[in-house]
Order: C-alpha cells, then structure tokens, then sequence
C-alpha cells in the first residue's frame, strides 16, 4: 500500500492543478470558486456514494436524503438551539452517522442489488417524506432560511474549509479503499457466503462502510447548509441521488478519483454551456449512456481502453 | 481489483482534464464580459417549468414587449435594454444560484421577476449581499414586508411591486360582505371552508381569510392545507362536503391546481360559492375547466384594452393578466431610472422611493417602510371577476363593472351540461 | 356517510386501476428480463402527452387516442431495447442488469428533458373524456371513473388471454421461466426481450394517458409517480399481472381512504413503511413467484 501512496504523492503533475486549487481564491472571482465548492461538495458525495457501491455492490438509491439530514439537523440545532455553527456541523455529521446505522441494519438483512436499491429508495423517500411533512420545525416544502453562516464575510475561507473538507473526505475513502477493512468489504461483494465461512462477521463491516458513507454526506449537507444559509427539501430528492450517481459512473466507478473527476468534468461542462442549460438532463443521460455502453470503467477508465485497444490491433 | 499503479501518462490526462475544465469556465465567463456603454442589462427570473409555468411563460412576454417598446423610444436614458432570462423553477436554492449567477457573471444592473413568495423569501439574504435592485414583480406574502420593515438598511435593494395577501384576502371579503350588505345574496349558511397551498402566500391569504371572514359572522368550519401543485382534492373535498359550507376559499397558485378543484368541486356535487384564488389568473383556467369554472370569483386586475391588444398582437397565445405584471415592471424601472437620471443603485432606489410611477394597472407608490406598493383608489386596485360560459367578467367595483353578478344556486347544484 | 365512502371508494379503484396498468408494465419487464426499468415513468408521461395532442388536435375520442399513444410508445420500446438493452446484454452477459438499470436511468433524464424542452414546463390536462356525470340513488358519479375503471379491466383480461392463450404468450411465460431453455427449444429470446419491453412501457403509456381527465400532467409527473409502479410491483409480486392488479387497487384504495382520514404526507409515509416490510419479509409479494 505505500508504494500506491508513494506514487500518488510523488506524481509532479499532480502540483499544477494542486497550486491552481490553493490560489484561486486570489483571482478574487466569486463565481468560481462558487463553483468549485459545489464542486467540492459533489465530489465527496460522489466518491463516498461509491463507496458501498464498488466494494459491496450495494446502490445506495436514498443517499440524498442522508446529505439533507445532516443539512436539516445542523440547520435546525444551530437555528433553534443557538448552537456554535462549528459544533452544529459535527453534529449534523454524527447524527447523519446514526441514521446510517439505523439504515445499514435494515439493509444488511438484504441479499440482492433491486432489493438494496429498491430498499434505500424508499427509505429516502420516508425520510425526504418525514422532513417535508413536520412543517411546525422544518417548514416543510417552503424551505428553511436564515440559517447561521459560518463566517460573516465573503466567499473566500468558505472556498479553504470546502477545500479542506475535500482533501480530508478524499484521503479517508483512499485510506478506507485500501485498508484492511476495505479489502474485506470487497472480499464481501465478491461472495458473502465465502467471506463468511471464512469466519468474517460480515454484519460488522457492511454496517461499518454504510455508516462511514452516509456520515460523510451529512457532513457536506452540514457544511452546505451554513454556507448557503438557506435549504429546502429539495436536497432529499432522488435526483440528487441520481446526479451523483451519475457523476459517479461517468468518472469511473471502479477507481478513486473516478467520482472526482467525474464531478468535477461534468459539473464544470453544465456551468460552461450554462446559456443551454436545459440540455444538462440530457448531457448527462448521454454521458452515463456512452459510459454504459461503450467504457464501463468511466472516464478514468479511457487511457486503458486505449492502450488496450492500441494493444490490440499491433 | 487495485490498480498497480498509477502511471505518469494516466495522472497527466487527470490533472490536464481538470485544468481544461476550470480554465475553459474561467474562459467563458470573461468572454462573456461585452463592452456594456451602450445597453442596460436587466435580469429577469421567472418559473419557466413546474406548476406555474403558464404564468412564467405570460410573465417572460410581458417583459419582452416593454423592452421592445421601450427601446422603439430609445431606450432608457439612451441606452437599449438587454434582458437576461432565468428559469428559478419555483425553487428558492435554483432562485439563489441564478440571482448570484445575474449579478456576479451576467453583471446586470437590475433585476425582476418572481412569482412565488415561498422561492424568494430565501433570496432576500442573498440579495442583501449585493448593491444590485431587484423589482419582485408578483410575489406578495406579508412575510416580506415584515422582514423589510425590521431591516430596513439590509434589505433596501428589494422592491415588491404586488400587494400584498393581506389585501388581497380583504379585498375578496370586502367583496363578498358588499354583495351580502346590499341584499344581492342571501347565503344559506354562514360556513366558511378554506383550502390553502402550503406555500407563503398560500397560507397568507388564508390567513387573512380565517382572522377577518369571523367579523363578519362568518364560521370557519375547515382550513385544510394541500401541497403546492396539489391537483388531487378529491379527499380534501369529500371531507369539506359534510360541512356543508356557502363558501369555499382556497388559495392556489398553479393553474392545474385551480382546474382540478373547481371539476371536482361540481363531480362531487358541492353547492359553494368558489373562490380558486391566482390559480384562475390565466385564460387556461376557463379553457381548461370549461363550464366547471362558471360561478368562480377571483379578484382581477383592469388593465387597458388597447394594450391588450398590442399584446396579443405581438404574443397570440399570451394572457394579459399575468404578462402585464412583467410590462409594469420594466416601466415602473424605466420611470425610476428616467427620475433619478442615473443607472446608480442609489440614486434609482431613492428615485423608485420618491416618485410615483405611472404602470398599465394605475399609479404604483412604494410604502418606505414595507417597499411594496401601497393600495388604494388612487393607487392599484383590484377587482372582483366573475367566470361565466367561458368567459370572465369584471362585477365590482362600479367603475370596472361589466356585468351583474349572477349565482343561481342557492339550495341544489345542477350538473353542467 | 355511506355516500362519502363510496366516492372515496370509486376514486380509489380508478386510481388504482391506473397505478395497476403501470405496475404491470413494469412487473412484466422485471419478470421477463429481471431489469428494473426506472424509465417507467418517462413512457407514462410520454404516453400522457401523446394522447393528450391526439385528443386536442386529432380526435376527441378517448379510445384512439389511447391507442395510439399505446402503439407509439410500444414502438419507442421496442426501439430502446434493440439499440441500447440489447446491446448492454452482448457487452455484459451475465451480470447486465447493473448497467441495464443504469441505462434506464439514463434513458429516464433523455426522454424528461426531451419532453421538457418539446412540451414546456406547464401543465396540462383534458377536461373530460365524458362529460357525464350519473346519480344512481343520490350518489354521484364521473362517468370517467368508471370508464377508466372498466378499461383497465378489459386491458388486464386481455393481458391474460395474450398471455396464456396466445402462441407468443407462451414464448413470453418460456423465457420469463427459463431464459436458455426457451431459446434451446428455439424461440427467438432477443426478439421476446424487445416485445415483452415494449409491451411493458406500452402499458405504461395506458396508465399516462388514462390519467388525463383526472390529474394534470407535465414533464416531471413520472418520476413523481414512479415510488407507485414499483410498490405496486413489491406488493403484487414480480412478474405477476394479477399481482400488479391487486396491488394496484390496494394502493389505490389506500391512497383515497387514508389521505381523507389522516391526510397525504403521513398516509405516504406509512404506506412506503409499508412497503419496506413487505421487501423485508415477504420479497416477491402477495402472489410472485420470482425469487430475485
């Protein structure tokens, strides 16, 4: 596992976009670095939305409602309980966590991707139902607004948390993917009955990476509620899901930074033809087609295809 | 299952990929930024998808003509109007992105438009952020004048051209407790059913309804709160039915919405004078709703034949009451600016403040304390319309009087036939 | 009192009615192929708006319009799953349901968008198909209800007979048994797959434009209505007509009596409970016989 480190870590190329990333905020352009937040956001939703979905082939089709939970309860606390936005936030993310467990309870009695899918989606819908319907605290469908920011002046240190809130997300999947823990999770994708005969408490571990992929999507609602100061709960639509499983396959659901670039390719691409922007349904539709379809490991995935397919005629 | 490696060719692709797509938005955004001497940019928002996509798309045209007209005269001060449009699909975080969107990378000047109070309440906290007026031309919750009045210095960019649902509601009863005064109906109950859309307005008007329908001996005997762009109110109906009220007042802003009810109202056989709220605002209401909508009140606006006229001219298939909103506010802008003789925020807000500004519907002057448009004979006004054979008709006041009113049923409902 | 129940009753076996022919076509495309197909709603909606232009511009006779709203759709089925399911299946083999599922998601985002930009964004509906109203001892009733009612009913015995008592059908129950013995005895299962898919969004399409009176529609009524083809599915049972008939009527019942008794928000929220017990303990439904 070092060297795979090493060898992320050491890549120079990796510097232009890092040192782009860190001293964008200088170019004082508010509209960018809105962007990249959102960015930012997606792609940690997409990478831990990936999660479950590549080592244990579970589609997680309720995962917006998990971003929204973490929104609404950091909203709601900091809101009605004058909580410290910073304390809000962790606990949008553990709270998030709780539902989670709850979740990967009633979950990992199941066997079988549409049961898992059709499951997860009607347990967002329940939630994404509950949060609409308890008007007196949410305000349901009107949305809750004057949520406390968590810093008084522009866009700039919300852009360095996002940042920061990115690079932390990002290395815990790499670290998660790559660990003990996340080689067994894959172990039980491949064939749960053997994982368990070889003695592995499989319960244990598919709660554990849908608890820590859940959680993380609180905590970017969290952090996306107090920078916004406003949510609806349009957050907890399946759409949402659907966008990020969208950004998820694109990229390449079989590798790290599939999900990054994927998000960071696409939603870029909808912002810059923004001017047609009713045809982003559509692009995206494509795109996940062509994907399907033609290059299954997503964008991350062309080099391979290429050199295989270069291998291939020699 | 792992990658081995991540060879250099795989991570210069990656890093090149993410680069392109950043520069290529930083690119176009400052493309985007034309020489902007000789125009006046004004964004304008608007629902172009969902419930009350109807009223977006007559909104969108009614903008369209005053620009075309005002352009015909040279413009303002000189320079021509160049709209921006935006979809804010009625909800409030689309409506944030695309106001920060118009201000930070269109760079207009001002902004108008919205319908729904509930999508921009939210942006108020956005709009505070920047030195940049926005002219909201339908939305009228009270909500809004409360959070202006306690904050005035914060929210001093934001205008609201509607009146707002507390006159809107008193308006309709005032109506109605006329009628009753002057002997021209004798209702057979004092009941009162009231249906709200659970948005800001919704609610606002219902509100009204329930607080100031009980001083004029009225009982409230249901107030039943429906989604927005509900279009199902068969069980709501069936409820409301046992109670056997004289009157249903529901607020709807959808025109579906108001469709649907007024149909089922008369399936399930509810003899109720029907008050379907904006939702009846549009000319697809009585297409739509045929012989089901006759009866139906709704307080309508008078607007100028003869601009009407224009209207269907330039937009065949448009519909003057809801573009007219739009029409007013490029002229109510223009006005301001022409006044303050500058395109300066501030000087236009005093303008805007200061003046009254002469608009199809009447004379708009702007509470400055509240920044909305104040009520009143001299001012704007509305009036109680009456739908009936496919046709609407104003029946009070006096002056924008068309017609008596006419509601034969007072003890059993006859089907339409 | 009486009165009220029987309104909510009637309505509810229409919506029902509607909700079943739309969890039929979907129980139909799971059972013959194993593939969730999340576009369901898009053909609904489709099939909304064809009849709904057939009726405004061609013909104000419900019938045709259904029907041809039912043959379009079932064409662009056919269509759909020759170019792109088809192919999944060549590319994937075995384990193509995965990207088959996503692959209807991606049709779903086209074909809404599509219809977002043709149609536009504002509602649209039918006044009636007919405009009666009957009063049978004091009780009123829609005559549309009942047409909606006794069309679905005809649909579903047809469905029966199709698929019992027709050569084809049979083909169709082979393959749905047993994929690689039916296409060892010689049945074309490619051409079956395309059939049974377009055969399941044209019911689809049934549901869409039966909703016209009732309900308006626009570009996003599918997937608003999506959660109900598939619960239909969970509660019927996969793969199983009658299933999806009863589960449709069940839900639709559901629906009318409790939004009038406890009003919509919680009504849905017990009902999707509901559902989620249902895949927990009983998985293939009141009458399915597919294990997944």
């Amino acid at each position: 596992m070092n060297s795979l480190e090493n060898k992320v870590f050491k890549q120079y190329w990796l510097v232009i976009p890092t040192l782009t990333l860190l001293l964008l905020p200088l170019s004082g352009q508010s509209y960018i670095l809105n962007l990249l937040i959102t960015c930012f956001i997606y792609s940690v939703l997409a990478s831990f939305f990936n999660l479950p979905f590549r080592t244990l082939g579970y589609c997680n089709f309720g995962y917006a409602s998990f971003y929204g939970v973490g929104a609404y309860f950091s909203a709601l606390v900091a809101i009605n309980y004058k909580v410290p936005v910073a304390i809000a936030i962790v606990g949008g993310f553990l709270f998030t966590a709780l539902i989670g467990v709850g979740y990967g309870m009633l979950l990992s009695r199941l066997r079988g991707f549409h049961y898992v899918a059709m499951t997860s989606w009607f347990f967002g819908e329940i939630i994404r139902l509950i949060i609409i319907r308890a008007v007196d605290i949410t305000r349901g469908m009107k949305g809750l607004y004057g949520i406390p920011f968590i810093f008084s002046s522009d866009i700039t240190p919300y852009y360095y948390l996002g940042l920061m809130l990115f690079i932390v997300s990002i290395v815990t999947c790499f670290k998660f993917l790559n660990s003990r823990i996340g080689i067994v999770c894959f172990a039980i994708g491949n064939d749960e009955a053997l994982a368990q005969s070889l003695g592995i408490n499989t319960f244990k571990y598919k709660m554990l990476v849908i608890t820590l992929s859940t959680s993380f999507a609180g905590l970017m609602g969290s952090f996306y509620a107090h920078f916004r100061g406003t949510i609806t709960p349009d957050m907890l639509d399946w759409a949402v899901t659907l966008n990020v499983l969208v950004f998820d396959i694109v990229g390449g659901m079989n590798s790290i930074l599939g999900p990054i670039i994927g998000t960071f390719l696409l939603i870029s691409l909808i912002e810059t033809f923004r001017f047609v922007l009713e045809f982003s349904p559509i692009v995206l539709g494509a795109a996940l087609l062509v994907v399907m379809l033609l290059f299954p490991d997503g964008i991350v995935g062309i080099p391979k295809y290429i050199s295989k397919f270069r291998k291939a005629s020699r | 299952m792992f990658k081995k490696g991540l060879s250099k060719v795989y991570i210069a692709i990656v890093a090149i990929v993410v680069i392109v797509a950043v520069v290529g938005s930083v690119a176009y955004y400052i493309w985007f930024q034309k020489p902007r001497v000789e125009i006046v940019r004004i964004g304008v928002v608007a629902p172009l998808s969902g419930p009350v996509a109807a009223q977006g798309k007559y909104l969108k045209q009614g903008f369209e003509l005053a620009a075309e007209d005002l352009n015909a005269k040279g413009g303002i001060l000189g320079r021509k109007i160049e709209l921006v449009f935006g979809d804010d699909q009625t909800k409030p975080d689309v409506a944030i992105s695309l106001i920060e969107r118009l201000i930070t990378v269109d760079k207009v000047d001002f902004i108008c438009g919205g319908t729904s109070s509930s999508t921009y309440l939210p942006t108020m906290d956005v709009i505070a952020k920047y030195n940049v007026i926005v002219l909201l031309s339908i939305p009228a919750s009270s909500s809004f004048d409360v959070r202006i009045k306690e904050n005035p210095e914060k929210y001093k960019n934001i205008f609201l051209q509607d009146l707002n649902d507390t006159v809107w509601g008193s308006f309709e009863i005032l109506w109605l407790s006329n009628t009753i005064k002057e002997g021209k109906w004798h209702p057979r109950n004092m009941k009162v059913a009231l249906i709200a859309e659970d948005t800001d307005w919704g609610r606002g008007v219902c509100d009204t309804w329930n607080e100031m329908i009980r001083k004029h001996g009225f009982e409230v005997v249901a107030y039943e709160v429906v989604d927005y762009g509900q279009v199902d109110f068969y069980s709501v109906l069936t409820k409301i039915k046992q109670y056997n009220p004289a009157i249903i007042k529901a607020e709807l802003t959808g025109v579906a919405s108001g469709v649907a009810l007024v149909k089922q109202v008369k399936e399930l056989g509810i003899n109720a004078l029907l008050f379907p709220g904006y939702s009846a605002e549009v000319h697809e209401f009585e297409e739509l709703a045929g012989a089901y909508a006759d009866y139906a009140i709704y307080y309508g606006y008078p607007v100028p034949k003869k601009w009407v006229d224009q209207l269907l001219k330039r937009f065949p298939d448009s519909d003057p009451t809801a573009a007219f909103w739009g029409y007013d506010s490029l002229i109510i802008l223009a006005d301001a600016i022409e006044k303050a003789g500058s395109f300066d925020t501030d000087k236009v807000r005093e303008a805007l403040l200061k003046y009254p500004h002469k608009g199809l519907w009447g004379t708009y002057v702007f509470d400055p304390q509240t920044h909305r448009a104040i009520w009143g004979e001299e001012y704007v006004t509305p009036g109680a319309v009456e739908f009936y054979q496919g046709k609407r008709y104003f029946i009070w006041p006096e002056r924008l009087k068309e017609g008596e009113w006419t509601y034969p049923y007072h003890d059993f409902i006859q089907p339409p036939s | 009192m009486f009165e009220q129940i029987f309104s909510l009753f009637l309505y509810g076996i229409a919506l029902g009615g509607i909700y079943a022919l739309f969890g039929a076509g979907l129980s139909l495309i799971y059972g013959v192929q194993d593939l969730a197909n999340f576009a369901q709603g898009s053909f609904l909606m489709l099939g909304a708006y064809i009849a709904y232009f057939t009726i405004n511009l061609l013909t104000h006779e419900p019938l045709t319009a259904i029907l041809i709203s039912f043959l379009l759709i079932f064409a662009l089925g056919i269509i759909i799953d020759i170019l792109l399911l088809d192919r999944i299946r060549k590319t994937s083999g075995e384990r193509w349901l995965v990207p088959g599922f996503i692959v209807t998601t991606g049709v779903m985002l086209i074909l809404d968008q599509l219809a977002f930009l043709g149609f536009g964004g504002q509602y649209r509906n039918v006044r009636e198909f007919y405009p009666m109203i009957l009063s049978i001892g004091g009780i009123r009733i829609t005559f549309d209800r009942i047409f909606i009612l006794i069309f679905t009913l005809c649909v579903f015995i047809a469905l029966e007979v199709f698929i019992y008592k027709t050569k084809l059908g049979r083909a169709i129950r082979a393959v749905a048994l047993n994929r690689d013995a039916a296409n060892l005895m010689g049945i074309n299962v490619s051409r079956i797959y395309a059939i049974t898919f377009g055969l399941g969004v044209g019911l689809a399409a049934i549901a869409g434009s039966l909703i016209l009176p009732i309900f308006s529609i626009y570009h996003k009524i599918g997937d608003e209505t999506l959660t109900s083809a598939f619960s239909v599915v969970i509660l019927g049972g996969c793969g199983s007509m009658v299933g999806a008939l009863i589960g449709g009527l069940i839900l639709g019942l559901l629906e009318a009596f409790t939004t009038y008794y406890i009003g919509s928000g919680l009504a849905k929220i017990f009902f999707f409970l509901l559902i989620i017990i249902v895949l927990m303990i009983r998985p293939t439904g009141i009458f399915g016989r597919r294990p997944a």
